[in-house]
């Protein structure tokens, strides 16, 4: 069931040009991970940065995986991301913003669709690895979408929607609409006042610990200022860490749905964002309850407001229109717009728990 | 810098490149300025979407053919300067987004587009908006239609054309059916013109939200709830202070019949337009209305109220504590509207109580209690709410004659006569939730119903509007 067919609208590429770098992709290549140029490379062996191999996709030889203590939500699909800099270079710290990365920068990250979401090791269709790599000092992102092989990786600037059945958290089935964005759509998530930018790599968000390929345990933050991928950083004890949003541990319940709201709204719902003109701002930063949504009327939902009055009533998550469009898969109601085609049941709930808390009410 | 994506298109023969053409398909492109892209008739939803994400050259022209071309996605558009999106003619090629899954809305301009300019085509059924353009300079709609055809209104998209924080606005000639939401729609922007356009079985017809210097002229709004709206908002996040609505002419439209209920989504700022508005004028400085047609709109032919008759569903009032912390830098009064040489027939003459739905709409009801108080005669033509701006002391009789009541607001008309009605709401507003009709005593309205029987002392001198300069204009 999971083998329907990927609609995919990529562009045909000579077969001449595959030649590039890596070998077998079920074995760790030989290649040297590059940087890009303005145009994509037509397949992602050619950048050297990850292979498939054993059903996964993992990172070449010099190229550092990493995650995030909250990430976005994607249709349950699992992620792989990876940094590599050219050598020698070094990201620069930022306690607030993304770093800044070198010339020569390339990201990836990896986006596979389990089968079972309850499952501990689901069996993972990998649909598409995105590359945001810096040249000329812009930031340039496409992806390449996987064949049902699972052996090569192909540029698809067109982007495409993939039909997967999934089987949720609650044991329900869930018909997933998984979207491969088209390459303009990447800016509608990852641009800021129109120029292209990285979401996920601020030190809040990597500083935690991770375990590399090695087996080694380590601080994000101390694995790559170790490895000179980054020079300026406190010690990790003194960085910014965001919650984990489903770790009680990590925070309080109105720290992890702020960290909620901020990895999967903050993109687009911030000043340079593109739901700018909502004046709903959902970063961590925003502390005026009116921006982050508490007593504010909407201002461009149109019939996503669900016929609810305020983005948040306290007390009241089902007078809320923030749980009423996180909770929808119709798209012109859900939130965020683009990536989410299923509902994320625990980060909702999380949300119904965190305004249910929320003293006071609306006029 | 903008993000440039290279890759070299090697799709195949339906996509026509500069000033090549096809031997059996007439050339799009004959007589465009390269570079252009031509998608024939027939061509795939796929091929078209990949052109726009394959490498765009400035100033390209995008061509559809005549016919349907069926879309599952949004169709995002590149950011890149000087774009025209163009088809065959405004009822012959079709974007069908009827069967969409995935993105928001029709077309997605890339935030921060600059000169694009899309002619002659139709959008069909979009999940959301039409066509949305964000933080756009130069943006041209010309001879587009959105249209929503489902039997089931409220389950129409919100906007059919969505230009926001953008500068030099034109839209032109376009058509828009069935928008639950504002059908033109130009918010928080500057430098606008709306012309030459019909919006029908909407919510809202045309809608100036937040914006400023900007002209709407030989338009026809019909058949939908409010025909032509001018509102400022609080709230929004404009740094230049661009909250209020100022500098808006609306001249010479034909605002007719719009007595469609309110199908609006509740919670939207255009819920609480009542059924059967002609032009209403909210919270907006330095407003120009004349030479229209208003006629056969049962609920009031013009209206110019403050932010806090739209406000009427909440307790307290957004007016009850001025300024308001949620938005201290916004008024919600308006001032010095110009109202004259409107034609007007058969207005006013029974607001509705409820909307679509059958909910009791605060600000209709309020008309409609003051038609049931006034059974001989309709509602006033121009309608003012009577609310001042600080140290505004209400007038004390009901007859006035030469100067307006409202230092803040001229009210003047030359020829024609027209009847002119003040709530007089300068005190106590906020109707009793438990009780939504409301009771004429608790809240202290008292229409002055009659017809303005001076002569203007002294127009406004207007001001002065800068000219729209969009490029291909």
């Amino acid at each position: 069931m999971d083998q329907r067919l990927f609609r995919s609208v990529g562009l045909l590429v000579g077969g001449a040009l595959l030649a590039l770098g890596c070998g077998g992709s079920n074995s760790t290549p030989s290649c040297t991970p590059v940087s890009g140029k303005a145009e994509p490379f037509p397949t992602l062996d050619a950048w050297c940065q990850v292979s498939m191999v054993g059903g996964d996709v993992v990172p070449n030889p010099g190229v550092t995986p990493y995650n995030l203590n909250t990430p976005l939500f994607s249709d349950y699909a699992v992620k792989r991301r990876t940094v590599w800099m050219p050598p020698g270079a070094s990201a620069t710290y930022d306690g607030e913003n993304v770093f800044t990365f070198p010339e020569g920068t390339v990201l990836t990250k990896s986006f596979g669709l389990p089968d079972d979401v309850r499952k501990a090791q689901p069996v993972v269709q990998w649909v598409e690895t995105r590359v945001m790599w810096l040249t000329g000092g812009e930031w340039h992102a496409v992806s390449y979408t996987w064949d049902q092989a699972q052996t090569k990786a192909t540029v698809a600037p067109g982007g495409g929607v993939y039909p997967k059945t999934i089987i949720g958290p609650d044991g329900s089935t869930l018909d997933a609409q998984y979207l491969v964005p088209q390459a303009n759509q990447c800016s509608q998530c990852h641009a800021s006042n129109s120029v292209t930018t990285l979401i996920g790599p601020k030190a809040r968000n990597l500083n935690r610990d991770l375990t590399y390929p090695d087996g080694t345990t380590e601080n994000q933050l101390a694995h790559w200022t170790r490895l000179g991928l980054l020079t300026g950083a406190p010690d990790p004890s003194a960085a910014p860490r965001l919650p984990v949003w489903n770790d009680p541990s990590t925070g309080t319940l109105d720290q992890r749905a702020r960290a909620y709201l901020e990895s999967n709204c903050a993109h687009c719902h911030s000043p340079g964002g593109d739901a700018k003109n909502s004046a709903l701002f959902l970063s961590t930063f925003v502390t005026d309850a009116y921006s982050y949504g508490v007593c504010k009327k909407p201002v461009a939902a149109g019939g996503g407001t669900g016929n609810l009055l305020y983005d948040i009533v306290p007390g009241q998550p089902d007078a809320s229109i923030m749980v009423h469009r996180l909770g929808s898969t119709d798209p012109s109601v859900a939130m965020p717009q683009i990536g989410r085609s299923v509902v994320d049941q625990a980060g909702l709930q999380l949300i119904e728990d965190w305004i249910a808390s929320l003293p006071g009410s609306c006029p | 810098m903008l993000r440039k994506l290279g890759v070299t298109l090697l799709s195949g023969a339906a996509l026509v490149l500069g000033a090549c053409s096809s031997s059996s398909t007439p050339d799009l492109c004959s007589g465009v300025a390269a570079p252009c892209v031509a998608f024939p008739t027939g061509t795939a939803a796929s091929t078209v979407t990949a052109a726009f994400n394959g490498t765009v050259a400035a100033n390209t022209t995008f061509v559809f053919g005549s016919g349907t071309f069926a879309f599952d996605n949004t169709l995002n558009l590149p950011l890149v300067t000087g774009m025209k999106i163009t088809g065959a003619g405004i009822d012959t090629t079709t974007l069908d987004f009827s069967g969409q899954t995935a993105g928001a809305g029709g077309i997605h301009a890339a935030d921060g587009t600059q000169n694009i300019t899309f002619s002659g085509f139709t959008v069909k059924n979009p999940k959301g908006d039409g066509i949305d353009v964000k933080s756009g300079v130069g943006v041209y709609f010309n001879k587009v239609k959105v249209i929503w055809t489902a039997a089931d209104n409220t389950t129409h998209g919100s906007y059919a054309l969505y230009p926001v924080n953008s500068t030099n606005v034109l839209i032109d000639g376009c058509v828009v059916i069935g928008s639950r939401d504002a059908g033109l729609y130009v918010g928080q922007s500057k430098t606008i013109i709306v012309r030459n356009s019909t919006v029908s079985q909407s919510v809202a017809g045309i809608e100036i939200e937040a914006s400023s210097d900007a002209d709407v002229y030989d338009n026809e709004a019909f058949n939908n709830t409010g025909g032509i709206l001018v509102f400022a908002l609080p709230g929004l996040s404009d740094p230049s202070g661009n909250h209020g609505t100022k500098n808006v002419r609306v001249y010479n439209n034909n605002v007719h019949d719009n007595n469609t209920l309110n199908f609006g989504a509740a919670g939207t700022t255009v819920a609480a337009v009542p059924a059967g508005s002609g032009i209403l004028v909210i919270a907006a400085t330095n407003v120009e209305v004349y030479g229209n047609n208003i006629s056969n709109n049962d609920a009031v032919a013009f209206a110019f109220v403050s932010y806090c008759l739209l406000d009427l569903a909440s307790s307290p009032n957004f007016c009850e504590t001025l300024p308001n912390p949620i938005d201290p830098v916004f008024n919600p009064l308006g001032s010095s509207a110009w109202v004259h040489d409107n034609t007007f027939s058969g207005n006013g003459g029974s607001p509705h109580l409820t909307n679509a739905a059958g909910q009791v709409q605060l600000f209709g009801a309020l008309l409609f209690q003051i038609k049931s108080a006034f059974p001989s005669s309709t509602i006033s033509e121009l309608l003012w709410d009577g609310i001042g701006g600080p140290g505004y002391a209400p007038p004390t009789g009901t007859a006035t004659s030469g100067t307006p009541p409202n230092p803040l607001a001229y009210w003047q008309k030359n020829g024609a006569s027209a009847t002119f009605g003040n709530l007089n709401f300068q005190g106590g507003l906020v109707p009793d939730p438990a009780n939504p009709v409301p009771d004429t005593t608790a809240l202290r309205f008292d229409v002055a119903d009659f017809t303005w029987p001076g002569t203007p002392t002294a127009n406004p001198p207007g001001f002065p509007l800068p000219a729209v300069t969009v490029p291909g204009a």
